[in-house]
């Protein structure tokens, strides 16, 4: 049977810092570069083999509220711009099982931030992308 | 040296709490980045308070 799963009860970690009161979207990207290991004899292109380990292109994209409160988003993530942190999401803030599992992204870069993205009547919101990193799937 | 967690945030530790470095994993970044954040709090050690002696000399 097909299940769909929403992040209702995600859990976002950057930096150690719990924000999942802050966050409304959470995308994790897992690649693994394609390389191309056609060679003579082949009829058909091919990529990648056992034998064959491509470099990881990880990234993860979060949106977050933002606040200028204390310990809140703004004085959480203005100080990672331009350095490596971890990034953790979960599905749900429960234990890490095979159910749940955890995606760790370590040494991840956020290049950018926007402190301010406000419109008038609206809430204001920033959209971070980490990239790069190593990425591990925990289940236990 | 010891950290007070100054924030409700901080993955797996509450307000109040006393932490490492090494209590939070595999942080890639400087704690500092956490002091100034708000999130902690370095904790000075305290110095060993000195005896005098009170009993006077015969």
């Amino acid at each position: 049977m097909a299940t769909s799963v929403y992040l209702s009860n995600p859990s976002c970690t950057i930096n150690s810092v719990d924000l999942q009161d802050q966050c409304t979207m959470a995308v994790v990207n897992y690649v693994l570069e394609q390389l191309e290991t056609t060679a003579f004899g082949d009829a058909a292109r091919k990529y990648g083999a056992s034998t064959v380990t491509s470099l990881q292109n990880n990234s993860i994209e979060v949106e977050l509220y933002q606040s200028y409160a204390a310990s809140e988003t703004e004085a959480t993530i203005f100080g990672l711009v331009g350095i490596q942190t971890t990034v953790v999401i979960k599905p749900t803030s429960a234990a890490v099982s095979a159910t749940n599992p955890s995606y760790t992204l370590t040494g991840c870069y956020l290049e950018s931030h926007t402190p301010i993205n406000a419109s008038l009547g609206e809430l204001s919101t920033l959209t971070l992308t980490f990239s790069g990193g190593s990425l591990v799937k925990a289940t236990s | 040296m010891d950290y007070e967690v100054t924030s409700n945030r901080l993955n797996g530790h509450k307000r109040g709490d006393i932490i490492k470095h090494a209590d939070l994993g595999d942080l890639t970044t400087d704690l500092l980045f956490l002091v100034e954040a708000g999130h902690l709090s370095p904790l000075k050690p305290k110095k060993s308070v000195k005896t005098i002696d009170t009993e006077q000399k015969d």
